[in-house]
């Protein structure tokens, strides 16, 4: 990674060193209108294309110092950053569920296997609130009893008989227990990621706070 | 008579130009190779040697063979293995997990793993999870990880259950 900053800066450097060099070059000749022609045109594309690639470096040695700092964040920190992540991923898939149809084939039975897959081999006392299943997503609401925070290790393959999931914990508030959020995708597919085309949805630019 | 020649303004810029260019490709150059070692180091081969057993898995799992890890319970019940994964880069994503296993029994539980991505505090996780086909002998157990999740902060794990007899001899994983 330093190493790569070097690189990085010493190219960043070069190419200002370059940039700045053809535009002195340029200022120090003051060429006539004649004597720009193509020859001036060619200039100032390739200073355009050096200054976009100086920008790009910069965004480089940027984000490699965001890592960097990224590492001395405290734990308070890291955790709302990994809560953003959860919560945009949960927006998503809900926002995924809310726009596919109900398969009558798929749906009812998987709500159904889930219900007792759950009362067989769920978490001791936890409670369905809700499961609902569209085509290819479903999302479960389980509450756990007082005491239980809900992080005891579950099979949740046997409880919920599909294979691939995200899981959400949230906290007990007044009058309720724990609950875990289950989104889970049906054989064959996916989750949707929260952004397109990233996995996890993640977005390095954003800001979390 | 010697003639000397003495470079103008121009052919010095000329050099100028042509030396910086030369090293800002060499940078390029340079950064290329030591990006691509840094993605192929990524690749980690880990030894089933490395999963942990859970509960009474402690007891009854070989570990004497330097080519697998056995559940070598004698009742005929499955057990289950934590095996680490080992993160390079917190902000690098795991796109490849594979998990080279044996099959050996023709009855009960057949191996099957679940990769967990896990926040830095726990309440989030996402989880997939693949059965090896049914029948004797090798199975590679290997994962889509298609919208796998990843947490700046997390970590990953990969448990494993194995059923008697059944043998796990290495995991593959690749982060970006």
């Amino acid at each position: 990674m330093t190493r790569m900053i070097q690189i990085s800066i010493f190219a960043l450097v070069s190419l200002g060193g370059l940039l700045l060099g053809a535009l002195a070059h340029d200022e120090a000749r003051a060429p006539s209108v004649k004597a720009r022609g193509l020859e001036g045109l060619a200039r100032q594309a390739r200073s355009v294309r050096l200054t976009d690639e100086v920008g790009q470096l910069r965004g480089l040695v940027e984000r490699d110092s965001q890592r960097e700092d990224a590492q001395d964040l405290d734990f308070e920190q890291m955790v709302a950053r990994d809560r953003y992540i959860a919560e945009r991923r949960a927006a998503a898939i809900t926002a995924a569920a809310d726009r596919e149809p109900v398969d009558m084939d798929w749906a009812p039975v998987t709500e159904r296997q889930i219900a007792e897959g759950l009362a067989d081999n769920g978490p001791p006392g936890a409670r369905l609130i809700s499961a609902v299943c569209m085509s290819t997503l479903c999302i479960v609401e389980i509450e756990h009893p007082p005491g239980d925070d809900g992080t005891g290790h579950v099979n949740w393959l046997s409880v919920f008989g599909l294979s691939r999931g995200f899981l959400m914990r949230h906290r007990p508030e007044s009058g309720a227990g724990a609950r875990t959020v289950a989104y889970l995708a049906r054989s064959g597919h996916a989750l949707p990621p929260a952004e397109p085309g990233r996995p996890g949805g993640r977005d390095k630019s954003s800001s979390f706070e | 008579m010697k003639c000397k020649h003495k470079p103008n303004n121009r052919t010095r810029a000329g050099i100028g130009f042509i030396t910086i260019s030369m090293l800002t490709l060499a940078g390029v150059v340079i950064g290329e190779s030591t990006s691509q070692t840094a993605m192929a180091s990524d690749n980690k081969i880990l030894p089933g040697h490395a999963c942990m057993p859970v509960g009474l898995a402690s007891l009854v799992t070989d570990y004497s063979n330097p080519e697998f890890i056995r559940n070598a319970t004698l009742l005929a019940q499955a057990h289950r293995y934590m095996c680490p994964v080992v993160r390079d880069d917190t902000n690098g994503e795991l796109d490849f997990v594979r998990v080279r296993t044996e099959n050996n029994e023709s009855t009960g539980a057949v191996p099957t793993c679940t990769v967990w991505s896990v926040s830095v505090d726990g309440n989030a996780i996402d989880f997939e999870t693949v059965v090896a086909d049914p029948g004797l002998g090798f199975r590679n157990l290997e994962f889509s990880l298609s919208g796998f999740i990843e947490f700046d902060h997390g970590h990953y794990v990969i448990e494993c259950s194995l059923g008697k007899n059944d043998r796990i001899y290495s995991y593959r994983t690749n982060e970006d």
